[in-house]
């Protein structure tokens, strides 16, 4: 046991060592001390998320979660309290989630998850944007479209597969304009001619259930909704939240006739959106709450 | 801290002398205390790790990009590269290995597998198992761990080197499978070579014709080799590299912006300024902050 311990110390030793010979500038090397203390707030809503669902335990969530979190999930009562009482029954459905994605804009944590066994939340086999707020190192406030998960999709690609390395962080601000210009110009159909200004013309990862990849793909969907008179239609731009490469916008809108929530989450790849999941949820005219979908 | 380096290698030499090669837990690299530099800061690493996710789930950064792993997520990270362990929930092996461990103890055509392996620039670092590929790569990792912490005699360097090509060709096999290999190209060699020569001296020279009479090439044979592996030119290739170092050391280090552009080879800072922003849109200041 001894020989394990001073080997492994020896294993981080010498990392640190290299870390400090590889670079001449090792001295200057910068302490991050402030942003050590200072939690990471995606790791903070993955341990929450794993708390909550998969560990099932009260006491972290206690600590996760503030007193007075806000819910806007139409389903749950706001509050901490829901969500503790919530616990016994996920317990005995032996429900599980996983993480597929996670990125971070300011205070907003975005997550895209599927759950295993989550009959309570609407299916057994759900995918879902969970959409947080922080505050003070805690999960604060939460919004959330779920779907059941469809097995069979019209690209071959699942609700929740795909690239998911959060990189190019210097570009948020510029790609968050350039995913709301989208919205603003095909989806609420301001501008649709300028299509092929935002989407690849060589690369178009469809995750939406019923669309091909492709740009031809969005072009034969929407040819097909046009022709049904069943075309969506987007109203409003509630949150567009982004870090680096990914873009979600959460809207407001209908279809079939129903007011509709819309979270879209894009991919952009040298200045073209390259890549599209979406949930779509009916919003319910009557929530468990106040706070509204939004 | 010098002391305690110089302290702690003697006895890294004295009982793995030229072994060039280590295993630990990812939990007890949390665990352990009194470490000069955190894994939850940036570090940069001159041997190559694979990560291996045994439970659990979170963030791991590599360079500018952050990776979400779960159960069965692995992350290779190749020498030079910084990269940032956020404390989570999880598990999992740290397998760390030298330069020479690859280059002396694998053929060359299996050196090639892990120069691509462990090469950002060509493949994605992340390798999700499913679970028949988890149980296999779990009982080759616990029967490493066991050889090097249990049996530990004559033959485990060996054996261990053994069960490491074992487990690189299986993550080359599932790669593979995704079409994320390159193992056939034209040219394979060559670019590792040009590659080699450019993160080695791109401080120094940014020519292209250098890099060619280096390697006894003309530059338009050397604009093949780039093009057919990563479908761009010799000098963007030089330039690639140069800014991916430049931002390295924008992160890992506190030098002043003067200080890097000096470092890195030009002669006036606003020239790096420009070099900066017409690759990256965004100043060296401005991208320091996003990544800090």
């Amino acid at each position: 046991m001894r020989r394990i311990k001073s080997t492994l110390s020896i294993v981080i030793i010498t990392t640190l060592l290299v870390t400090s010979c590889k670079n001449k500038t090792s001295n200057n090397s910068i302490k991050k001390q402030d942003k050590m203390a200072q939690k990471n707030l995606k790791n903070v809503t993955i341990e929450a998320l794993d708390a909550l669902f998969n560990k099932k335990n009260e006491e972290k969530v206690k600590t996760l979660f503030t007193k007075t979190y806000i819910q806007h999930n139409p389903h749950v009562p706001t509050g901490l309290e829901p969500i503790v009482g919530f616990l016994p029954v996920l317990e005995k459905a032996g429900t599980t989630i996983k993480t597929h994605r996670v990125f971070q804009d300011g205070d907003f944590v975005i997550t895209h998850n599927t759950y295993n066994n989550a009959e309570a939340l609407g299916a057994k086999e759900i995918v879902t944007f969970d959409v947080f707020r922080m505050e003070g190192g805690k999960v604060a406030e939460h919004w959330d479209n779920v779907s059941p998960i469809v097995k069979e999709t019209a690209s071959g690609r699942s609700q929740f597969d795909g690239s998911s390395e959060i990189t190019d962080k210097e570009k948020t601000a510029k790609n968050k304009q350039f995913v709301e210009n989208f919205v603003n110009d095909i989806l609420f159909g301001k501008n649709p001619d300028k299509i092929t200004e935002y989407i690849s013309t060589e690369k178009y990862h469809q995750h939406n259930v019923a669309i091909e990849d492709g740009l031809a793909g969005l072009g034969k969907a929407i040819d097909y909704l046009v022709s049904q008179n069943d075309m969506f239609k987007y109203t409003k731009i509630h949150k567009v939240l982004g870090e680096g490469n990914f873009v979600l916008t959460m809207s407001e809108g209908e279809w079939h006739g129903k007011t509709q929530s819309f979270y879209d989450l894009f991919r952009v790849e040298n200045g073209k959106i390259v890549e599209h999941w979406d949930i779509v949820q009916e919003i319910p005219t009557e929530m468990a709450h106040d706070n509204g979908k939004f | 801290m010098v002391k305690l380096i110089n302290v702690q290698q003697v006895s890294f030499n004295n009982k793995r002398e030229g072994s060039l090669f280590d295993i630990l837990s990812i939990q007890d690299l949390f665990n352990l205390k009194d470490i000069e530099h955190s894994p939850l800061d940036f570090h940069q690493v001159n041997f190559y790790i694979l990560l291996f996710f045994t439970k659990g789930q979170g963030i791991h950064t590599i360079d500018f990009t952050d990776y979400t792993y779960h159960k069965g997520t692995i992350l290779s990270i190749r020498k030079d590269q910084i990269h940032k362990f956020f404390k989570a929930n999880s598990n999992g092996y740290l397998l760390l290995f030298t330069d020479d461990f690859l280059v002396s103890f694998f053929e060359k055509k299996e050196a090639l597998k892990s120069m691509q392996l462990f090469n950002e620039l060509i493949t994605s670092p992340k390798i999700q198992l499913n679970d028949e590929d988890f149980r296999e790569f779990e009982i080759i990792v616990n029967e490493i761990n066991k050889e090097y912490f249990v049996v530990n005699d004559e033959q485990t360097m060996g054996l261990i080197r053994s069960l490491l090509n074992i487990l690189i060709n299986k993550i080359f096999r599932i790669k593979a499978r995704k079409n994320n290999v390159l193992s056939n190209k034209k040219y394979l060699s060559e670019f590792a070579t040009f590659q080699q020569l450019v993160e080695k001296n791109c401080f120094k020279t940014k020519k292209v014709i250098d890099y060619a009479n280096m390697m006894a090439l003309s530059t338009k044979t050397l604009n093949n080799v780039t093009n057919s592996i990563l479908n761009k030119s010799a000098k963007r290739f030089i330039d690639d590299i140069l800014i991916i170092q430049i931002k390295r050391l924008l992160i890992n280090t506190k030098n002043s912006v003067k200080e890097i552009a000096y470092e890195v080879g030009f002669e006036e800072t606003s020239n790096l300024y420009k070099f900066f922003k017409r690759h990256t849109q965004t100043t060296p200041e401005k991208f320091r902050t996003i990544h800090y």
